[in-house]
Parts: C-alpha cells; structure tokens; sequence
C-alpha cells in the first residue's frame, strides 16, 4: 500500500504494455531533394487516427499532424476544396 | 562408481519422460512415469506430469486419476492443484474446478500482477457494490473473463476494471452496463472509490456452476471496434464482392504456444476457396510468414501486436476469422464475429460447448485436434467445407 492508501496493480515491468503509433516508413525524401513513393495506405490511416485522438482529446503525435495536413492537401489538390471527416 | 539411491534412479527416469513428453511422444513418457510410479510411489511430480500426457490424448478420467494422486501426495502444491482444477472445468465439474482454479494465484505462470488494497475480496450477493476487478492473466483471458463484467455490474452500483491498456477502450464502446469503467491496469485507485475487489479470473466461480450457466450469465458482442476505422479499413481493402477471411496461424503464448499453433502451410487448401481473400491478423515473429506465401493473402502495415484497435477494425471487416486458440480468436469471439477455431485442446474453456459452438462466444465455431499428435489436415478441411456452404 502506498502512503495515500490508494490501491493500485502491481505489474512486473516485463508485463507493461504501452501504446504507441507504429514508427513505419510512409514516405521519404530523396537524396537530391525529391520526394519518394508516398504511402498513402499509411497516410490515409493515421489521418483516421488524428480525427479519432483529436475527438478522445488525446495529445497528438506530430506524425498524425503531418499525414492529416497531407490528406487535406492532397485533397484540396484534387477537389479544388479539403474534406472533413463526415 | 558412485552408488546411486532409488531417488537418483527416479530422477533420471522422470527427466527421460519429461524429454519424451516434450516430444510428444506422450505414450512413451506415460510408460516412464509409470515406472517411476512404481519405484517411488511418491513423487507427485511423475504423477502430475503422467496426467498432463493423459490430457494431450484426451484420456480425461485417467487424467483425472493421476492429478488426484498428485494431489494426494502433494496437496499443498498450488502446479497440481491448479492442473487438476483446469481439469475439473474442462469436464464440466464447475464446483470443484474453480475451487482449486483459485490455486493459480499461488503458481508461477500466473504470478504477473498482483491487486494492492486493503478492501475485501468481492463477493456476489454480499452487499459490496463498488468493487475493482482486475486483470492477472494474459490479453486472451481478460477478454474470455471480461465476458463476465456485465453480470457483475447488475449486482453493483458502480464497477471499475483494471487491464491491458490495449483493451479499455474496446470494452469501454462494447460495454452494454453504463455503471462500469474501464482503465489501464497501471491507474491508481482512491481508496474511497472501492470497496471491494476481485481477479477477474474468479468471476466464474460466482456465475458458472453448470455448462447452462455460460449462455445465462456471459454477455455476447462486448468489444467493439472503432466505426471510423473500420470505414477505413473496408476502403482500403476494397473487396467488394468477395469474401474476406481473417487468417493467424501462431500463439506467442509461454509454454504452450507452440503447440495450438497450426503451421501455415497446413492452411494452404483453404486458398483454393473461390473468389475468397485473406487479410494476415497474425502477430509476432509467425506474421512474416505471409511474406511471399500467396497473392490473396494481404499484409496490412497495423502491427497486429500493439494496436489492437486497428486489429479489431480489420476483424470487422472480415466474413469470417479463422484462427488457433490465441488472442485474435477471444478478440473476434468477443466482436461477435463469425470463427473457426482451430483447436488443441490446451485450454479448458473450449471444451464448453454445444457440438462445435462455443458457449462463451456464440459466433465462434470450434475445430478441435482429436488429440496433440494427430494431424491438422481434418480440421482444416472440416474449415474449408463450413467456409463453402
């Protein structure tokens, strides 16, 4: 027990798990300054992320800030407009 | 020469059948033990390893009759008592098996976290309404367990469930009980906002008292996975018009992991199924098998490990999931999907059962090995047929 009296778990730190964003290469600058392939399977997928941490008001990873801003540029490109998640 | 005592004899003959056990060859280890058996009849050891190979050929009543004399000789000894209560529920002797089911807390396998409070143990129908359950064994039993929480809730005012980190918000959306929150397992609890506790591994013994008791007390459909994501997932698979089957092949769990894997070569006839995809759930090191195994087995970038949001919302999407007994199958069992198990009868509870569908998951479909050493070939081609009709 602590000195708060408060109860709590205690976990051997073998058995802790954290939860973190996969550190996955989605796309890459060339060695003369050019863009690479883009993974937009990726892209698209921590965009989701960013709407649903934004929601749960969970701090955003800069990761998910970049590939959100990358959808929605890719988005104004195409569509002359950004979308918002419906 | 050293001379040798019946004791140092004993030893290396029950190392010997130990060796042979870890080799399957369980009939052979059973002789041994046997023969350890009659030169010291009390080594309780010979006898609870002789029933372990008794269980790994389905022979339950001799199973039941080694552990009991295990138990006799050694009655302290929580290894046997627990093997002989994991016993008792796989045949449906509820009373007794979660008696000595209580005993894992006193082994080393179970020995991952402990519950620090000075609050009584929780006790249905004991006037405690504001009770912490907390999670003490792996990802797959807090979810089969966590089947249970809903029953507790309706007794309660007010329920808090300490587990995985990984799971709180998929039991948080599923959740039908509004009086239940979920949290990390690492998350401190005032003293004032409980007033009892309990692993959430003992909820059973409160419940389930006969087979008839699992349907009537568990709930059904308790994870749920993310909309948003499973928008996004169905997009990027893309398969409208076929069929898409969730494939794992492999548990990392200690110990026995190994053997409810089934090799994923074994599954290879199930891609013969027509205009069917498969999407690789699988984690761990085994998840690289897929690489270069077949065109319609797809590989998504989630790691199937730690995210397990992502993990449930490719589930979601899938017609049905295949899998051995491992975390995907409880995942897929609790989102109320369609699946095949593939079973080695390692772990009791897919022994409650009516014909092949599980009682604890209504939508999962049991395929159960005849016993370790026969080959998997039958079950997955007993798989393949139910995926035809």
């Amino acid at each position: 027990m602590s000195d708060s009296n408060d109860a709590f778990l205690d976990i051997p730190s073998a058995h802790r798990k954290e939860v973190t964003v996969p550190d996955i290469t989605w796309a890459s600058i060339t060695d003369d300054g050019r863009s690479a392939d883009i993974r937009w399977d990726v892209v698209e997928g921590y965009a989701v992320e960013f709407d649903i941490w934004r929601e749960e008001k969970k701090e955003l990873p800069m990761i998910l800030v970049f590939c959100k801003l990358l959808t929605l540029v890719r988005d104004q490109e195409r569509y002359g407009h950004t979308t918002h998640p419906s | 020469m050293t001379a040798r005592t019946l004791v140092d004899l004993a030893e290396e003959v029950l190392a010997m059948a130990n060796a042979a056990a870890a080799e399957n060859d369980y009939d052979r280890a059973i002789t041994m033990f046997h023969n350890v058996n009659l030169l010291l009849p009390l080594v309780g050891r010979s006898f609870l390893q002789s029933g372990r190979c008794h269980w790994e050929m389905h022979r339950w009543e001799q199973a039941r009759s080694d552990f009991g004399v295990a138990l006799q000789l050694n009655p302290t000894d929580d290894n046997v008592a627990w093997a002989m209560g994991l016993l008792a529920l796989q045949m449906g002797d509820f009373r007794n098996g979660w008696k000595m089911y209580e005993r894992r807390l006193g082994t080393v396998l179970v020995q991952t976290a402990r519950f620090q409070s000075d609050r009584p143990r929780w006790e249905a129908g004991k006037g405690l309404v504001r009770p912490i359950i907390w999670a003490e064994q792996g990802v797959g039993d807090q979810i089969l367990y966590g089947s249970l929480i809903e029953a507790v809730a309706k007794q309660c005012e007010h329920v808090t469930v300490l587990l995985d980190v990984r799971l709180v918000s998929l039991f948080q959306r599923g959740c039908k009980a509004e009086n239940v929150t979920f949290l990390p397992q690492t998350t401190r609890i005032k003293a004032e906002d409980h007033d009892s506790h309990a692993p959430m591994g003992s909820l059973g013994a409160h419940f389930i008292h006969e087979f008839a008791d699992i349907p009537a007390h568990r709930s059904e459909s308790y994870l749920k996975a993310h909309p948003a994501r499973v928008a996004h997932w169905r997009k990027q698979l893309n398969v409208e018009g076929e069929r898409l089957i969730g494939l794992s092949w492999a548990s990392t769990a200690a110990v026995i992991g190994g053997e409810k894997s089934v090799p994923l070569e074994t599954l290879r006839p199930l891609f013969d199924l027509p205009h069917t995809k498969f999407v690789n759930l699988q984690y761990g090191e085994a998840k690289k098998d897929a690489e270069n195994f077949h065109p319609n087995l797809v590989t998504t970038y989630v790691d199937t490990f730690l995210d397990l949001e992502n993990l449930t919302a490719l589930m979601e999407v899938c017609d049905v999931v295949v899998s051995p007994s491992n975390v995907n199958a409880h995942l897929a069992g609790a989102l109320g999907k369609d699946v095949k198990l593939l079973d080695a009868n390692k772990l009791w509870y897919w022994n409650s059962r009516v014909g092949q569908q599980s009682l604890w998951y209504p939508s999962l479909q049991v395929f159960q090995r005849e016993n370790m050493n026969a080959p998997w070939d039958v079950q997955v081609q007993q798989v393949k047929e139910a995926l035809r009709v």
